[in-house]
């Protein structure tokens, strides 16, 4: 046997006993589910097409129409058919409203009513009520000696627009956040998981009996490459979704989909990264309790990253923090969703990631091999990375 | 079993340590210490707490790099893959606790280099040996104490190694699993393997080891065969099962050297005749039984080490009247 199959049994282990865990199923259940909720639900919103409403007007012939035709014409604004019901006496339009044959009934006297089941119509109670004040302004301005054309021209001159600014960018935002905050709760239970896992074996000694048989280096990668399989196994369950619904011709918000596969490079490299440090963290406490303050310094960092990274992505901060090998795996994605990432920044970026990973493997395993074996206190890097101290007693 | 065995009998099966120094900042650990494990005899590396015995066996294995000395194998420097063919039960042994008990058996043999199949049948048989045949699929958590011990010990054995070294293995447990345990020792040895022990508790392996290095200090004290030792030491003691007066032996010849719930053992002073100081001891009350005895363990220990308390005998009553 070598050492990758050494490393690769060791990362079997970590994978089959992931798999056997409850809590595992649970975090890959809840991944897929909010993903698929993600991807299905504004395709049932969105499909509903306008609603149809029936409003009931009693009043004069010519007096309803006119009525009618402005109330008809607000339907588009929320979206609404509006469909016109005439009826003969106030009576009816109760009865009408109260059987919930009409939606809405308005009788067009001196003081107009409207008359609609309690809470329910909201919208289309405000449009009514808007097209009851336009009809009394209309006949204002007809009091006031205004003729029809010029009636028209009062009500149609200040015609407002709203123009929506940025509208695929907000778009692109929420895709960004909602990435950003997956990858980030990923990376942080994950990491904990490494430091925790490789805490456990020095603390309980299980350490002592697989390094008798199995170099330092083996034992250290297999638990990264090991915890960092499972941590990728829960991104995909986040992610299949995603992906079935471009196979079969969905539309994703904008942005999502270079987003996605940007987030998959930085979240397996920023994953390989934070993994390796965690583990010599881990190797240098003393009791399983400290895992957690161990990685403490590497939570900060990414704690203080995704706080940034909500706000600051997109401006110089942004662009430097995309560069850094700690904080790119959490900013490059936002950037890419948002659509701020020039290829070279991205390059360059990988390339750094890259170096920063052969490093840390590198230190980081020696840091393991020495601090793994040195048990009595909670390890120094100081003291770790100098001259051979402490030991075994 | 290798064939090179049936040719050049036990002599090629030779586990060595030689000039094994270690240090650990200001302290010595280990100082030149020389350790050779032949095959077919129980081995104790025996010695105090904090002697270094430990720190020995963690270099035997590559856990530890020592400042100074080498490991051989079969005449030549260990590697990792001789070292991986060894098993290794470590003082301070830990398991899986929520792994299955098979399951993790299996894997410790693939770590060692079985194929699963051989594993799992090697596991399987192990697990029957050592009584825990229907405990196979639980997890170790869920097991007794003593049970725990048993899955340390598979976990040393499950490969079938040519070596098995042992760091305390008797420490923490019940007689009934003291005996158990010699027994799976003593198979281990007769089918021609390899076996070293070490353990504080002399007096407990002195009739299981066969060959003993005494160490103290981080250095060599004693070593040799056991029998031998105990033979050539000029020493003997006389043991009655009654407790004995320093004065009534005094004129015989004799000391008391320690007195417990079963009689008092009598160190003769040379040229001391046994008879007459168990006469000295009869004229006083009478003796059921008694025994001429060589030397135990531990105060062959003593006698090699010197004086087995660090502080000078002043320092150590002054301490006491403290106390």
């Amino acid at each position: 046997m070598n050492q990758a199959q050494a490393m690769l049994l060791v990362a079997e282990r970590e994978v089959r006993e992931a798999m056997r865990r409850r809590l595992f199923w649970i975090i890959l259940g809840v991944l897929f589910l909010g993903s698929t909720a993600a991807m299905v639900i504004p395709e049932f919103v969105g499909s509903d097409g306008p609603t149809k409403f029936d409003v009931a007007v009693v009043g004069e012939t010519a007096r309803a129409d006119g009525f009618g035709e402005v109330l008809v014409g607000l339907g588009p604004d929320f979206d609404a058919v509006i469909s016109i019901v005439p009826l003969a006496d106030a009576e009816a339009a109760r009865a009408g409203v109260d059987d919930e044959k009409v939606d809405v009934a308005v009788v067009l006297d001196d003081k107009p009513t409207i008359i609609v089941r309690a809470g329910e119509n909201d919208r289309l109670v405000g449009a009514v009520a808007q097209a009851l004040s336009s009809l009394s302004l209309v006949d204002r301005l007809h009091d006031a000696g205004l003729t029809d054309d010029e009636v028209t021209d009062v009500l149609t001159a200040p015609q407002v627009r709203v123009e929506e600014l940025n509208k695929e960018s907000e778009s692109r935002l929420a895709a960004s956040i909602g990435l950003s905050l997956v990858l980030y709760l990923l990376l942080l239970t994950v990491m904990v998981q490494v430091a925790n896992g490789i805490a456990i074996e020095k603390a309980n000694r299980i350490s002592e009996v697989l390094l008798a048989i199995v170099r330092p280096g083996p034992l250290m990668f297999g638990k990264v490459l090991g915890v960092g399989l499972v941590g990728v196994s829960a991104l995909s369950a986040a992610i299949v979704p995603v992906v079935v619904k471009l196979a079969i011709g969905g539309k994703l918000p904008a942005g999502i989909g270079g987003a996605l596969a940007g987030s998959v490079i930085w979240f397996v490299l920023g994953l390989t990264l934070y993994l390796l440090i965690a583990a010599a963290l881990g190797a240098m406490v003393e009791r399983q309790e400290e895992a957690g303050s161990a990685v403490s310094p590497l939570t900060a960092i990414l704690v203080a990253t995704f706080i940034v990274a909500q706000g600051e992505a997109d401006t110089v901060v942004g662009n430097v923090l995309a560069y850094v090998p700690l904080t790119s795996p959490i900013v490059v994605p936002i950037r890419l969703a948002m659509g701020e990432s020039s290829a070279i920044e991205l390059v360059t970026s990988v390339v750094i990631l890259v170096l920063s990973i052969l490093l840390a493997a590198r230190v980081g395993s020696r840091v393991y091999a020495r601090a793994i074996v040195q048990t009595g206190h909670r390890l120094k890097l100081r003291e770790v990375l100098g001259r051979r101290s402490g030991g075994p007693g | 079993m290798p064939p090179h065995r049936q040719i050049d009998g036990y002599v090629s099966d030779l586990l060595a340590a030689t000039g094994i120094s270690q240090r650990f900042g200001d302290r010595v650990a280990l100082d030149g210490v020389d350790l050779e494990v032949p095959a077919g005899r129980v081995i104790g590396l025996l010695g105090p707490n904090g002697a270094g015995k430990s720190t020995l066996m963690r270099i035997l294995f590559g856990v530890l790099v020592p400042d100074a000395g080498t490991v051989s194998w079969r005449g030549h420097l260990a590697t990792d893959a001789d070292r991986r063919s060894w098993g290794y039960m470590p003082q301070e042994r830990g398991v899986y606790r929520d792994m299955r008990v098979h399951d993790q058996l299996t894997w410790i043999a693939r770590l060692h280099g079985l194929d699963k199949a051989t594993g799992a049948r090697h596991a399987t048989d192990l697990l029957e040996r050592l009584g825990l045949g229907d405990r196979a699929r639980d997890r170790v958590q869920e097991l007794s104490g003593g049970m725990v011990q048993r899955v340390q010990l598979a976990a040393a054995m499950v490969h079938e190694p040519e070596v098995l070294v042992l760091d305390e293995p008797f420490s923490g447990l019940d007689p009934v699993a003291v005996e158990f345990l010699s027994d799976v020792i003593v198979q281990h040895v007769r089918s021609g393997r390899l076996l070293l022990l070490s353990s504080h508790q002399l007096d407990l392996v002195e009739n299981l080891c066969e060959s003993i290095t005494l160490i103290h200090h981080g250095r060599v004290v004693l070593r040799g065969d056991v029998r031998d030792l105990k033979a050539s030491s000029p020493e003997r003691y006389l043991r009655v099962d009654v407790t004995v007066e320093p004065a009534w032996v005094e004129r015989a010849g004799a000391i008391v050297a320690s007195t417990d719930a079963s009689g008092t053992r009598l160190r003769l002073t040379p040229g001391a005749d046994a008879a007459a100081v168990l006469d000295a001891v009869r004229s006083q009350v009478p003796v059921t039984d008694f025994a001429v005895e060589a030397p135990s363990m531990s105060e062959l220990f003593v006698r090699a080490a010197g004086d087995p308390a660090p502080a000078p005998a002043a320092a150590a009553d002054s301490s006491a009247v403290d106390r």
